[in-house]
C-alpha cells in the first residue's frame, strides 16, 4: 500500500496516456502522486528526454545503468521495472540477473561495463568523480553527449529511487528479489566524518564536458532561469549539449521548485539545503544558500539550516519536515509510515508531503547531476563540503573557486556559530565542523564531548590500527588520546581543525607505543634512500578492474597487510591521505611537516604499496588472494 | 616528485597535466605505472581496512565518557556526594 492516498485523474491526463503509449502501462510510481498533477507532468518529460528520446546511448544501455544502479540503492521497485524493460527488450533473466551482482560477469561489451562503473561512481561515491572518469569514458569512445547522458540517466534513477521509496510505490510487476551479493549505496553521513578540504589549488576549474553558448534572448529556459533567480545556474549551461534536456528541466524546477502553493518556497529551499549539504554538495549549498537570501533568510540563518538544521532554531513542524526529507535522501529503505504519520501530526498535509518527498527526489538529481557535470559554483561557497573517505564522499572534486571563506574557532567560548571567518584567498582550507561542539565541552558540556568521540573515533582507531598494527594498541590508544583531548581542550585556540589538533594527538599516542616495541622505526626522514623499495619492478598493466578479483574482505586483509609492511613513516603518510582521506596540507600539519615532505612520503609509500599489491592485480582475472 | 603526486591526485594545472597526458598515451610502461598507483590509491581508500568494530566502538565510547564523567564530578564534586 502507498504511504499517500490516490486520486482519479482519468484516462485523458496526458502524462498517463503518455506513459501507457511508451511503457505499455501507467507505473504505480507515477500514480502515487496523483494529488500533484503538475508534479508528474513535469517528471513525465524528463523520463522522456532523458530515458526514451533516441540520444547518443541506446535505450538498452540507459535500461542497464537503471537497473544498476537501483540494485544498488536496494530499490526493489525499480529493479522491477527495469527488470521487466530490459526483458522486453530482449535480454535475458541470467543476464540481468548478473548484472544486478557483479556486472562484469554479466557478458557485457567493455564499453558497456565502463558506462555502468562510472554511473555507480557517480551515484555511489559522487564526490571521488573527476575529470580522469570522464576521459576514462572517452577513452572507450563515448561522446561527450554520451557522458551527458550516463549522467542524466544515473541522475534520474536516483530521482526515482527517492521517489519510489518515499512514496512506497508498489511494484508494477512481481518483485525482483533484489540479490544480497549487490554492493549497498553507501550515503556520505553528515556530521559524522571530518571535513575534508580538497586540493585543486591549481587545477583551473571547469565543468567536465564542453557547452553550447546559448543566449537567453534565443534560449526560453535560460530567460525563464534569468527571471526567476537573476542567472543562469551553470549546472544548466553546462548540459547545452542537449537543449531538450534543459528544457524540461526548466520545466520541473518551474513545477517543483518554484511554485508556493502547497509546501512554501523557504521550506522547499531548505529542503533542498539540508539535502545537498548531506550528500556534500558544495555546489547545491552555494546557490540555494544564495536563493534564501535572495528570499530574505540572513545567511547565518541557512548557514546554520546547511550544517545542522535541528540547531537552527526552527519550528518543530520545519526541524521535522527537514528530518524527513534527510531521512529519505540518507537512509531510503528504512522510510516507513510512522515517518508520513509523524508529518501528518506536525499538521502536514498529504499534498505537503507529497511535495517534501518530490522536492528530496530533486535535490539528489540535482546533486548527482552536478557532481557528474563538475560545474563550478555560481557564487563563492561559504563552506566547502567534503569527508573522511573518498568511497562515501571523498574529496570535493568539484572545481571550487579559489578563496573559499573559512570559519576559525574562537580563541573564547562563543555561540554555536559565533566564530570568526577569515577570508583566505586561493587557500585551500573550509569551515570546522566541530566548532559548535567545542565550544560547548568548553563549557563543560559532557554531552558534546560524547558527540565529537562519536563522530571521530572510527577515523582515530583506524590512523591507530595503520600505525601500530595491534588492535589492542588502536583501542587504548583511541581512549588515551580522546581523554587527552578533553584535558587539553583549553590549550585548543583552532590554529588548526579540532579534526587535525586531535589526530596529532593519536598519532603522538601511536608513536609512544611503538616506542615501547623492540624494533623501532624512524618517524622523520634519516636521510637513507629507499629508492630500491619503490623503484617499479612490477610495470606490467593490471587489471582493468582490480576490485573485482577478490572479495571485500579478500581486499581488506590484502591491503591491510601490505600497508603493516611499510616503513612506518610512508605509512603513516599513506594512511592519513588516502585512507583518512585528510587534504595535504591537513595530513602536513598533523606530521608536523612541510607540505614537500609530506608529498614526499606519501608518494614513496604509495609505489611501495602499488609494488607489494602489484603480484595480486597484473592482468590475470579472478583468483584468491592469499590472505 | 610533488608534481607526480598532484597528478596522482588529480590536483595538476592544465598545461602540466596535458604534457603528462601526451607522454602517458605514447609511453605504455609509463601508462601502466600511472594506472596501477591511481587504482592503488583507489584500492587503500575504498578498502575500509582497519575499520573500527561495532563492539570496541562501544567499549570505547563508554570508557571514555565514564572516566569524563567521574573526572568532571572530581573535579566539581564537593556537592555531589559522589566523590571517588
Amino acid at each position: 500500500m502507498p504511504f499517500l492516498p490516490q486520486v482519479e485523474l482519468g484516462e485523458t491526463f496526458r502524462p498517463f496516456a503518455f506513459l501507457r503509449e511508451h511503457f505499455g502501462f501507467i507505473p504505480n510510481l507515477f500514480r502515487a502522486q496523483t494529488l500533484l498533477p503538475r508534479v508528474i507532468e513535469a517528471e513525465a518529460r524528463i523520463v522522456d528526454t532523458v530515458l526514451l528520446k533516441e540520444g547518443a546511448l541506446s535505450r538498452r544501455q540507459k535500461e542497464c545503468l537503471l537497473l544498476a544502479i537501483s540494485a544498488a540503492h536496494r530499490n526493489t521497485y525499480c529493479v522491477t521495472a527495469h527488470w521487466k524493460m530490459l526483458r522486453m527488450l530482449g535480454m535475458a533473466d541470467d543476464q540481468l540477473r548478473q548484472i544486478t551482482i557483479n556486472r562484469r560477469r554479466a557478458g557485457l561489451p567493455r564499453a558497456d561495463v565502463a558506462l555502468l562503473d562510472f554511473g555507480l561512481k557517480l551515484t555511489q561515491h559522487p564526490t571521488g568523480v573527476s575529470r580522469v572518469d570522464i576521459d576514462g569514458l572517452r577513452r572507450h569512445g563515448f561522446s561527450d553527449e554520451a557522458i551527458l547522458e550516463v549522467v542524466l540517466v544515473s541522475a534520474l534513477t536516483d530521482f526515482v529511487c527517492t521517489l519510489s521509496e518515499g512514496l512506497d510505490a508498489v511494484p508494477d510487476f512481481q518483485p525482483k528479489r533484489i540479490p544480497s551479493t549487490s554492493t549497498a549505496i553507501h550515503r556520505p553521513a553528515r556530521g559524522k566524518t571530518a571535513h575534508r578540504i580538497g586540493g585543486h589549488t591549481h587545477a583551473t576549474p571547469a565543468p567536465y564536458l564542453p557547452a553550447v553558448d546559448l543566449s537567453p534572448d534565443a534560449f526560453a529556459p535560460f530567460a525563464f532561469f534569468r527571471e526567476q533567480f537573476g542567472f543562469i545556474p551553470n549546472i544548466f549551461r553546462a548540459q547545452t549539449l542537449r537543449p531538450d534536456v534543459v528544457e524540461a528541466e526548466a520545466d520541473v524546477v518551474g513545477t517543483v521548485l518554484l511554485t508556493g502553493d502547497v509546501l512554501s518556497r523557504v521550506r522547499k529551499e531548505c529542503i533542498l539545503l539540508v539535502v545537498s549539504a548531506a550528500n556534500l554538495n558544495t555546489y547545491c549549498v552555494a546557490v540555494h544558500c544564495e536563493m534564501l537570501r535572495a528570499l530574505g533568510m540572513p545567511e547565518d540563518e541557512s548557514d546554520q539550516i546547511a550544517m545542522d538544521h535541528r540547531q537552527a532554531g526552527l519550528s518543530h513542524a520545519d526541524t521535522a519536515l527537514l528530518d524527513f526529507a534527510l531521512k529519505l535522501s540518507q537512509r531510503p529503505i528504512e522510510v516507513g509510515r510512522r515517518d508520513i504519520d509523524g508529518l501528518r501530526k506536525h499538521g502536514f498535509t498529504d499534498q505537503q508531503i507529497l511535495e517534501s518527498i518530490v522536492m528530496t527526489g530533486l535535490t539528489g538529481f540535482l546533486n548527482t547531476l552536478q557532481m557528474g557535470l563538475g560545474t563550478v559554483p555560481d557564487f563563492e561557497p561559504t563552506r566547502i563540503f567534503g569527508v573522511r573517505t573518498r568511497s562515501v564522499a571523498g574529496i570535493p572534486e568539484s572545481p571550487r573557486p579559489p578563496g573559499a571563506e573559512i570559519v576559525n574557532l574562537p580563541p573564547a567560548p562563543g555561540g554555536l556559530m559565533g566564530a570568526t571567518r577569515t577570508r583566505v584567498a586561493g587557500v585551500a582550507l573550509g569551515e570546522d565542523a566541530d566548532a559548535g561542539l567545542v565550544v560547548r565541552v568548553r563549557r563543560g558540556d559532557a554531552q558534546a564531548f560524547e558527540e565529537l568521540v562519536r563522530r571521530h573515533q572510527n577515523r582515530i582507531y583506524r590512523t591507530l590500527m595503520g600505525l601500530t598494527g595491534r588492535p589492542e594498541d588502536a583501542e587504548d590508544g583511541t581512549q588515551d588520546a580522546f581523554l587527552k583531548a578533553f584535558e587539553q581542550i583549553g590549550k585548543f585556540r583552532g590554529a588548526s581543525k579540532f579534526s587535525t589538533w586531535l589526530t596529532r594527538i593519536a598519532i603522538n599516542e601511536g608513536i609512544q607505543r611503538l616506542r615501547g616495541r623492540k624494533r623501532q622505526e624512524p618517524l622523520k626522514d634519516d636521510g637513507r634512500d629507499d629508492a630500491k623499495a619503490y623503484r617499479p619492478r612490477h610495470v606490467r598493466a593490471w587489471d582493468d578492474n582490480p576490485e573485482q578479483l577478490y572479495s571485500q574482505a579478500e581486499m581488506r586483509a590484502l591491503v591491510e597487510r601490505a600497508l603493516l609492511k611499510l616503513p612506518t613513516m610512508y605509512r603513516v603518510a599513506v594512511i592519513l591521505r588516502d585512507l583518512e582521506q585528510l587534504s595535504t596540507e591537513e595530513a602536513a600539519k598533523v606530521l608536523s611537516v612541510g607540505i614537500a615532505a609530506l608529498k614526499s612520503r606519501l608518494l614513496r609509500g604509495r609505489l611501495m604499496l602499488r609494488e607489494a599489491l602489484a603480484p595480486h592485480f597484473v592482468g590475470r582475472g579472478r583468483g584468491t588472494a592469499r590472505v | 616528485m610533488a608534481e607526480l603526486v598532484n597528478f596522482l591526485d588529480d590536483q595538476v594545472a592544465a598545461e602540466i597535466r596535458k604534457e603528462l597526458e601526451v607522454h602517458l598515451a605514447h609511453c605504455r610502461t609509463c601508462q601502466a605505472l600511472y594506472d596501477s598507483a591511481r587504482k592503488t590509491i583507489t584500492l587503500v581508500t575504498e578498502s575500509r581496512s582497519f575499520e573500527l568494530p561495532e563492539e570496541i566502538s562501544s567499549r570505547i565510547l563508554e570508557g571514555i565518557m565514564a572516566k569524563v564523567r567521574r573526572g568532571r564530578r572530581r573535579r566539581g564534586g564537593n556537592n555531589s556526594g559522589k566523590r571517588r
